[in-house]
């Protein structure tokens, strides 16, 4: 593995008496496309936030490009892309004013691209004229993800872009994802609830639970290996499987969620009345952050 | 209790409770510190005998129902505007009932309440009318400022031009006659516009409502607000030309200032200062006017009330910055990550420059224009002089809330350094009355040079607290 691009090292975070981030340890290596999943109020923004520097962690160390985070040179700056959970783009402006006023701050720009983009994505003369304060949150969200990637970006960090459009701009954005972007091996940290789109670009899954990553790995990885094995209680050892991640009393059966089952499990799942289910997604999200 | 108490109980406390902490305890002061005048003046005339028990109750009961009538507007009316939304007005019917029920309660307690207070019948069409119309303003209608402002300079403004024929009539009887019958009508109106009951019309309006309610309120004060109208637009298209100048030429520290937005941009002046020239023009060609004579009084007036009043734009001239550090944290985050924003100390440094270059220039400007618009009233030597003394004083106070570590939220006004500019300002004027006593001159030299120095001194400490404080963007998330 190269060196990572994203080092995060025993972050914390806290706001008031409500802690945050509890000692993160996360690294991410050029290339990779990973998904960032958690629960509502989990953390995931200020995790973001506090990776590209624009909150202060109250410990740990994070760098960027080897590059402390605090003390970002211009020329790493400019290699960072972000899309925020809130899309706050000069909404006085119109469209053109917008991009006129960030090229102007960055020494590479790719004009043909942004026009590209905005033919693509239906901004026509008419909408371009138009402030963005009167744009829909769909329009604005189409916006702030062209002018993440105007100046094509090698790490690029998406914060729900695309909690605010519809399923076709979803899949035109993703489209372009993919094509435009991973493809020319850009670094992507993209977090969503959107799971379907997830398990369509991320290569990788982390979990953000409790302030920490609680299970990272490769999507397919993860779900080929995880398993809910259904087994009456009395039947089930007192010491946790081996990959176990999460075990339920349902009555007299026991939940139990294991990632990568050892031998233990796979003799478990031989026992009589013992049940063992894949799990999509959507259930991994829910068994691992719940 | 029975129900219908019970109701307006739950509304009151659902409306109050949408205001915020800072906004009441600033409520409550302003009521505490006028109440204190209020005894202060009831106790010293009981003791010296020169207050009527009549006039005692007048005043007594005319504080009461300001008090009220300040509750009720700021910290009800925004709550409840809220709380009736096009949906509620729809599915719940009896809330609006209640509401209507309260407000009306309110405006006949209210009208009754200061009419007695200022103690003249003729007084009632105004103060019902009056107090109506706070509550429109503050539940987001855009037109009853220029109605409001209209008639409350309604006795100078018909003096100069109207026929002195007419004047009387204006300002007299039959005016009060006039508004008495517009009251009722007026009142049914307003009422139906602060709660609707339902329609496309209530909907298409709502967004632009709430904005309107929140810019007063202060709530919501983390989103940029989203000004309109037709100076609104005028002065955007200054700021416009500013920003295809300054994307042209990519100055960093420029560039930096546009992400605070067009309220915080320099060019947001141009129309003000043009429209105070433009007053200033027309007082003095009313001046010349053929009855002028008999408005010497009012002129007289305006020249030291009015430039006094244009100095106090100086001291708040400086607000817009901190509060548009709150609202444009998703902006400055976005700037912060651009190659040419600059690390942490020279983004400070670029900000600060920029800042107090902008505020500097603003002040020398204000200050001009209010000196040119007092020679445009003929004001003389002293006048000018006086002018000149207030206006270096507020421009002292407005530089204290300039400079400061934004990122931990302490950069800006806030209510503490507001006291403490007071208290140093006018510890200045004592200082100058002293000194000018010794000299055997007035104050207002003094009160030019003084303010002068004590401005160089805070601001290079501010300078150098500014440029050691972690980087400004994105403004309070220290805090």
């Amino acid at each position: 593995m190269s060196a990572a691009i994203v080092r995060m090292s025993s972050v914390s975070k806290q706001f008031g008496s409500q802690r945050v981030l509890a000692g993160l340890d996360w690294q991410i290596a050029p290339g990779q496309v990973v998904g960032l999943l958690g629960r509502n109020g989990a953390g995931k923004s200020t995790l973001l936030e506090c990776m590209l520097g624009l909150r202060e962690a109250d410990g740990g160390s994070v760098s960027l490009f080897g590059e402390d985070v605090a003390a970002l040179s211009d020329a790493a700056r400019g290699r960072i892309g972000y899309v925020p959970q809130r899309t706050d783009l000069f909404d006085w402006l119109t469209p053109v004013q917008m991009f006129d006023y960030f090229r102007a701050l960055y020494p590479r720009w790719n004009q043909a691209k942004v026009d590209g983009l905005l033919a693509r994505w239906g901004f026509g003369p008419t909408l371009l004229g138009k402030p963005i304060k009167r744009m829909s949150g769909g329009e604005q969200q189409r916006l702030a993800i062209i002018r993440a990637l105007a100046h094509e970006p090698e790490l690029l960090i998406l914060d729900e872009p695309v909690s605010a459009l519809d399923p076709v701009g979803r899949r035109e954005f993703l489209r372009e994802l993919v094509d435009q972007v991973i493809e020319r091996g850009t670094t992507v940290v993209f977090s969503t609830h959107i799971l379907s789109d997830l398990e369509r670009v991320a290569f990788d899954l982390a979990f953000l639970k409790d302030g920490r990553i609680a299970l990272q790995g490769q999507t397919d990885a993860l779900l080929e290996g995880a398993r809910r094995i259904v087994v009456p209680a009395t039947t089930l050892p007192g010491t946790p499987l081996a990959g176990e991640l999460r075990r339920r009393q349902e009555g007299a059966m026991t939940s139990v969620i294991v990632q990568l089952p050892g031998d233990d499990a796979m003799r478990l799942a031989r026992e009589p009345g013992v049940r063992v289910e894949p799990l999509t997604l959507e259930d991994l999200f829910i068994e691992v952050t719940q | 209790m029975n129900a219908a108490l019970r109701d307006f109980r739950m509304i009151w406390r659902v409306a109050a409770a949408q205001r915020e902490a800072r906004g009441v305890r600033m409520l409550i002061m302003l009521l505490g510190a006028a109440g204190t005048c209020a005894a202060i003046y009831l106790v010293s005339g009981a003791a010296m005998g020169t207050l009527d028990a009549l006039r005692a109750a007048r005043l007594l009961v005319g504080f009461v129902t300001l008090a009220l009538a300040l509750v009720w507007t700021f910290l009800f009316v925004p709550g409840s505007v809220r709380m009736n939304s096009p949906v509620n007005a729809w599915v719940l019917p009896r809330q609006r009932r209640r509401l209507l029920q309260m407000t009306v309660a309110y405006w006949l307690l209210a009208t009754a309440g200061m009419s007695f207070g200022i103690g003249r019948w003729i007084a009632v069409p105004t103060v019902a009318l009056s107090v109506l119309g706070l509550a429109l303003l503050c539940a987001g209608n855009k037109y009853v400022v220029n109605l409001l402002v209209l008639g409350g300079n309604w006795p100078w403004l018909s003096a100069v031009v109207l026929p002195p024929a007419w004047r009387d009539a204006a300002v007299g009887g039959p005016a009060a006659i006039v508004l008495s019958v517009l009251v009722v009508p007026v009142a049914v109106w307003a009422l139906r516009w602060l709660y609707p009951a339902r329609g496309d019309a209530y909907f298409a309006r709502r967004a632009d409502q709430i904005r309107r309610v929140n810019h007063f309120d202060q709530c919501g004060a983390d989103k940029q607000p989203a000004p309109d109208g037709m100076a609104w637009q005028g002065s955007l298209a200054f700021y416009l030309t500013a920003l295809r100048r300054d994307v042209r030429r990519s100055d960093p520290a420029a560039m930096l200032m546009h992400a605070l937005g067009p309220v915080a941009h320099w060019t947001s002046w141009i129309g003000g200062l043009v429209t105070l020239l433009f007053i200033g023009a027309v007082v003095r060609f009313i001046l010349m006017w053929s009855h002028a004579a008999s408005l010497q009084p009012l002129v007289g007036w305006m020249t030291t009330i009015g430039p006094a009043m244009l100095a106090l734009t100086i001291a708040f001239s400086t607000a817009q910055y901190g509060q548009q550090m709150r609202r444009t944290q998703g902006e400055q985050a976005l700037l912060r990550l651009t190659p040419r924003a600059g690390d942490a100390a020279l983004l400070n440094r670029r900000l600060a420059g920029r800042v107090l270059r902008q505020a500097l220039g603003c002040w020398a400007v204000l200050t001009v224009v209010v000196l040119g618009v007092s020679l445009l009233l003929d004001a003389g030597p002293d006048a000018l002089l006086r002018q000149l003394g207030l206006c270096t004083l507020a421009g002292q106070v407005a530089m204290m809330g300039l400079l400061g570590d934004y990122a931990s939220g302490t950069g800006g006004w806030h209510l503490m350094l507001g006291l403490r500019a007071g208290a140093l300002a006018a510890m200045q004027a004592l200082v100058a009355v002293g000194l000018g006593w010794l000299t055997g001159t007035t104050a207002w030299p003094w009160l030019v040079l003084l303010p002068l120095t004590v401005c160089c001194v805070l601001l290079r400490l501010d300078w150098r607290r500014m440029l050691a404080a972690p980087p400004a963007f994105p403004a309070g998330r220290l805090a």
